[in-house]
């Protein structure tokens, strides 16, 4: 079954690592200035690269400080693609960089394929 | 200024910080109470030098001495790693984290698990550190090592901010904060984190000099606070860290009018019939093999058997050597080793360095609660220090002594030179003045042997004998012994023998004479007695014979005088 769906999903797979929902959750603290740029710039690169296939979780440390520890969260913003492996690594800052935000949190496949593909194109390539 | 009733006066200008004890053996003794109450203190050292061991001590003392719960910030160790390296220590940490006292947290910041991209703070630390302070309603917080934020991030002026933003959050969240830090190259810390801290700053350091290895403490700084400058040592054992108050201390403690006996009774008579004082310091000085240790031992002994705990510290002898030595002079010491009035602590000089040394004694006198201390010699300290070093370190072991009223007597080795006065080195000289009384034991050479001679050369407080005393030792234990004195000098050994047997024979001679001429009087006197008896006798004798010729002479009287009547009464006489 896997098979058939990943040689079904090919193309889609080129638009932006596969149909499975991007979950991220971004820590924040209070809503700064750097935390609603973070959320902005973050926003922006999924409506960008896996336009409905996403979710966002801000998670507010200061209204649930224990998970702080839990979750190993020491600098603010914190960006994690859930679930986590071991591939992924915590994105913290504002997210300013988006080919960095993209190479971390896997959706980067997206563009090799595009450039293995014949369709050299940013976006859906229907 | 006067003070009022115990407070600490406060100087206009000047404050002084509330202190919170740290639980630190010592330290606080430094610090005039511990580290400042709701602030962050730095303590900075090299890898190993103790800085974990400073934390996890201040936060596990904090809980079980003092109540305050704690949280522990570890960057470094794994959790399970700490549990287990400070159950050694005596601190059961996942009993304190079951009973709510202690947070214990690892926080790993790996930079290779970590992209960063635009502007970042660190206000998860803050909150994850706040949330665990809440939990259990801490006190004191120790986090250790900071620095390890520098290998984990790389923006280093974000990190500078948020780190001056985590002192001065510490500060507002009014814990007791403990805060390590790695030593610099030139500056107290890798990353100049003392810049931020302006309370107060320790640094730990272990240096190895003359291949002994030394653990020093130092406070760097401690804002609106007085505290010892000087280095001092510590010591890490299995109750976690010791520093060395010593320095600290002053001339304040207690004299005793408490008098001691030594344990030899000429010894004591010389002392004015009472021995020393208690709590006083004792030096007994001499050259080679002139039973300085069998005089220690005796002190010792004597006390043990009135039933005073002695603690021997002993830089020569194993303690079965010097037990079996002091036998031949007939102290037994094994029943009051076993009885615990006696203890042993040998130890090669050279095993430490000075500060390891005292830091060792202290910590025996701590444990042991001794009454009398001896130390043999304490001249073997030498090659591990200088002068200066040596005396202050024994000044700092007397202080200590005297103020809990330890008596101490201390040997020291001179160099051999048998001469009739005893030469007083320079460094004897130095440590004297610490010295409350000061023996001296003397090789003397004459008359082909050695002889050994004891003289007092100072007793304070104490009115003492001036002269000198043969010393001998025998299986009866020490003696002294009157000197003789002749035409040629002090006599000595085979030679005051042999005076006193020449005395003697004298006296026995005159003697002698007077039981003669007391016979020649007797017999005289018998002669005497004789010699009347027979004029007696004679006379006796003569009076008989006289008398009886009285008689006759008498009777003849009577008879003529009878006839010549009758004759005239014949003739017919008228008258």
């Amino acid at each position: 079954m896997n098979k058939k769906t990943s040689s079904r999903k090919t193309e889609e797979e080129v638009a932006g690592g596969g149909d499975e929902l991007v979950d991220l959750r971004l820590y924040v603290a209070n809503a700064t200035p750097r935390c609603l740029t973070a959320y902005e710039n973050i926003r922006r690169i999924c409506e960008e690269y896996v336009a409905g296939r996403y979710r966002i979780t801000v998670i507010d440390l200061l209204k649930c400080p224990g998970l702080a520890r839990s979750e190993e969260i020491t600098a603010i913003p914190t960006l994690i693609r859930v679930p986590r492996s071991p591939g992924h690594r915590k994105i913290i800052g504002m997210l300013t960089d988006t080919q960095k935000v993209l190479d971390e949190l896997d959706l980067v496949r997206s563009r090799e394929y595009h450039r293995q593909g014949t369709v050299w194109q940013r976006g859906p390539a229907h | 200024m006067k003070t009022a009733g115990k407070k600490q006066p406060v100087r206009a200008g000047t404050f002084e910080f509330e202190k919170v004890p740290s639980g630190i053996k010592g330290l606080d003794d430094i610090t005039g109470g511990g580290l400042p109450k709701g602030r962050p203190a730095l303590v900075s050292g090299g890898p190993g030098c103790g800085k974990t061991l400073f934390a996890m001590e201040f936060i596990a003392r904090g809980i079980t001495e003092y109540g305050e719960p704690g949280v522990f910030i570890a960057f470094e160790e794994k959790i399970d790693d700490l549990k287990k390296n400070f159950i050694s220590m005596g601190f059961d940490l996942e009993d304190l984290v079951r009973k709510k006292k202690l947070v214990l947290d690892h926080i790993t910041i790996e930079r290779s698990e970590i992209e960063e991209t635009g502007e970042y703070d660190l206000e998860g630390l803050f909150i994850r550190l706040g949330s665990m302070i809440d939990e259990v309603g801490a006190k004191r917080v120790a986090i250790d090592t900071l620095e390890a934020l520098f290998s984990g991030f790389s923006n280093e002026a974000i990190l500078r901010s948020e780190l001056r933003r985590l002192f001065l959050w510490l500060k507002d969240r009014g814990v007791t904060a403990v805060v390590t830090g790695e030593r610099g190259h030139d500056s107290i810390t890798k990353y100049g984190l003392e810049e931020y801290v302006a309370d107060c700053v320790i640094t730990l350091d272990h240096r190895v000099v003359n291949q002994i290895a030394t653990r020093r403490l130092r406070i760097v700084k401690y804002r609106g606070s007085a505290h010892g400058t000087d280095e001092y040592p510590f010591l890490i054992s299995t109750d976690g860290i010791s520093v060395l108050p010593i320095t600290s201390m002053s001339l304040t403690h207690q004299a005793s009018y408490d008098r001691i006996s030594t344990g030899i009774e000429r010894l004591d008579t010389m002392l004015g019939a009472k021995g020393f004082y208690r709590g006083s310091s004792i030096l007994v000085s001499g050259q080679a093999g002139t039973g300085k240790t069998s005089l220690a031992a005796t002190f010792v002994h004597a006390a043990a058997k009135r039933g005073e705990k002695c603690l021997f510290f002993i830089f020569e002898e194993s303690e079965s050597q010097l037990t079996r030595n002091m036998k031949s002079i007939g102290m037994d010491f094994a029943p009051l080793v076993k009885k615990g009035l006696v203890k042993f602590h040998a130890v090669r000089p050279t095993a430490y360095s000075l500060e390891m040394h005292l830091s060792m004694m202290l910590k025996h006198i701590d444990e042991f609660q001794p009454e009398v201390i001896a130390v043999d010699p304490i001249s073997n300290l030498y090659p591990v220090g200088d002068d200066i070093q040596v005396r202050s370190m024994l000044m700092r072991l007397i202080d200590y002594a005297k103020s809990l009223q330890i008596t101490g007597i201390f040997t020291n080795l001179s160099s051999d030179a048998p001469t009739e006065t005893y030469a007083i080195e320079p460094t004897e000289m130095h440590v004297s003045s610490l010295m409350d009384a000061w023996l001296i034991l003397n090789n003397i050479e004459g008359n082909g042997e050695r002889n050994r001679v004891f003289s007092i050369i100072k007793a304070r407080g104490m009115a003492h004998s001036n002269q000198l005393r043969e010393f001998i030792m025998s299986e009866k234990g020490i003696e002294l012994l009157d000197l003789y004195r002749g035409t040629e000098g002090v006599l000595f050994g085979s030679a005051r023998m042999a005076q006193a047997a020449k005395e003697a024979a004298d006296r026995i001679r005159r003697n002698e004479e007077i039981e003669r001429k007391q016979r020649e009087l007797d017999s005289k006197k018998y002669v005497m007695e004789n010699e009347i008896a027979l004029l007696r006798a004679k006379f006796a004798r003569e009076q008989d014979e006289m008398e009886t010729l009285i008689g006759q002479d008498v009777y003849r009287e009577k008879a003529s005088e009878t006839a010549m009547k009758e004759i005239a009464a014949q003739r017919k006489a008228d008258r």
